[in-house]
């Protein structure tokens, strides 16, 4: 799982701002973490109770809904130190567990049909993923080498490198899925014995 | 969108193994535009190269058809097809020369060699070599080059004869990432500049990500992408990158 808290302290590293406009960056850049409507607004509060965020001034345009002026935050010292301490701890592996592989355990073999039907539109949307990632048109690393392009260029390749390889793994398996279960359900074809 | 350089329709394709059949194609459809670069991915023995075979009308399918700008391969007369394979075709292998001694302009001028003067083809593979950026290579052995040479110098000699269509068996084939990438980026530009429909196989996904579409191979079938109802939105957005999620 990943710390809300870290990841509004890393936007603020970035640049200063406020509730509502960080909920929009967290939501324009991480919306595939899941995170919920509100969660900056928690991760604020936490940051702040825990010193390592502090109001820097209140933005003169645009009060929130209740009226207060907009608050602007900034990381304090204690901020960016923790937030370097976290970007070097050890992530999760995460566990591939999803929809497709509680459908398989809860399947019986009269399912196999419907099964190898469900891993083909799967290993189609991963394929349409992969047009998306296309789409972006993002350079490739061996463009990368010998220039001088920003950081978050190369973190976006690297990034999308990193889910391409998802989804081909996914693909695999699931084309290992689709032969298996295709031999369940075909008996094997054979030639006809020749008269002799 | 123009009409299709190849066209293949509803193709199945079974071999015997012994007393078993084996089905490595089953209504199998693709087409391919002028300019258009498809990458097929599949694992080792999906019948990726059967595919490649039946497109350059190599290996006859058992049903279905493939057309070449709308002339059914099964047609054509053995010397129409000799020429369609000479000039409008060409197949990307990394096999190399018979010959250890050959010079690489040698080789890729090989195929042009019943079309042209001896000079002019030589003349014409050296255009290819530095096209695809192995004019280094032209004067070489091919016991001399590495693994991402010998691949630039197959595609040259795909190239030499100006086809219509450039079919790959799997370039990526023992290069480290980077050496993928630039084959694959050389295919690219080949498909947008000079309007060649390309189809390259390949076991690797990143490596395609710069062809125009991707399609996978399995079990016989070959799958194309469909989006799940409401997307996925796998792009992660950075702050003045390129697009947002």
């Amino acid at each position: 799982m990943v710390s809300t808290k870290h990841v509004v302290l890393g936007l603020l590293i970035e640049r200063p701002g406020y509730g509502y406009e960080l909920q929009q960056r967290l939501d324009g850049r991480f919306r595939f973490l899941g995170f919920s409507n509100n969660a900056v607004y928690g991760a604020l509060d936490r940051l702040r109770r825990d010193g390592l965020i502090e109001p820097v001034r209140a933005k003169q345009a645009g009060r929130t809904e209740r009226g207060a002026p907009r608050v602007i935050y900034a990381p304090t010292a204690d901020g960016t130190s923790e937030f370097t301490r976290w970007l070097g701890e050890p992530c999760e592996i995460g566990v591939a567990r999803e929809e497709v592989h509680v459908k398989l355990v809860l399947s019986k073999p009269l399912h196999w049909p419907r099964v190898l039907a469900m891993a083909e539109k799967l290993e189609q949307a991963c394929l349409a993923a992969i047009r998306e990632l296309q789409d972006a048109g993002r350079p490739s690393l061996e463009e990368l080498i010998g220039q001088d392009p920003p950081e978050d260029v190369i973190a976006a390749v690297l990034v999308d490198d990193a889910e391409c390889l998802r989804l081909q793994a996914m693909i695999e398996w699931l084309q290992r899925v689709r032969v298996f279960g295709q031999k369940r359900i075909d008996p094997p074809l054979r030639r006809p014995a020749r008269r002799v | 969108m123009t009409a299709p350089l190849l066209s293949i329709e509803h193709v199945s394709k079974t071999y015997s193994r012994g007393p078993h059949e084996l089905r490595v194609l089953r209504d199998v459809s693709l087409a391919v535009h002028p300019g258009e670069f498809i990458a097929v991915y599949g694992q080792r023995n999906a019948g990726k190269t059967t595919l490649l075979k039946v497109a350059a009308g190599v290996e006859p399918p058992d049903s279905g058809s493939v057309r070449f700008e709308g002339a059914d391969l099964a047609t054509l007369s053995r010397s129409r097809m000799a020429r369609l394979h000479r000039e409008q075709i060409g197949w990307v292998r990394r096999a190399g020369p018979q010959s250890q001694d050959l010079r690489m302009l040698d080789y890729v001028a090989l195929p042009l060699l019943g079309l042209k003067g001896r000079l002019a083809a030589q003349q014409r593979a050296k255009t290819a070599l530095e096209k695809v950026g192995a004019a280094d290579c032209a004067f070489e052995p091919w016991s001399n080059l590495s693994d991402a040479e010998r691949m630039a110098v197959a595609i040259a000699q795909g190239l030499a004869r100006d086809p219509r269509l450039l079919l790959v068996d799997d370039p990526a084939a023992g290069l480290d990432v980077l050496e993928r990438e630039r084959i694959v980026a050389l295919l690219r530009a080949v498909a947008d500049q000079a309007n060649v429909g390309v189809v390259m196989t390949a076991p690797d996904l990143p490596a395609m990500l710069r062809a125009h579409d991707v399609r996978s191979l399995s079990n016989g079938k070959l799958l194309a992408p469909a989006h799940p109802p409401g997307g996925r939105g796998v792009v992660i957005g950075f702050p003045g990158g390129e697009r947002s999620a």
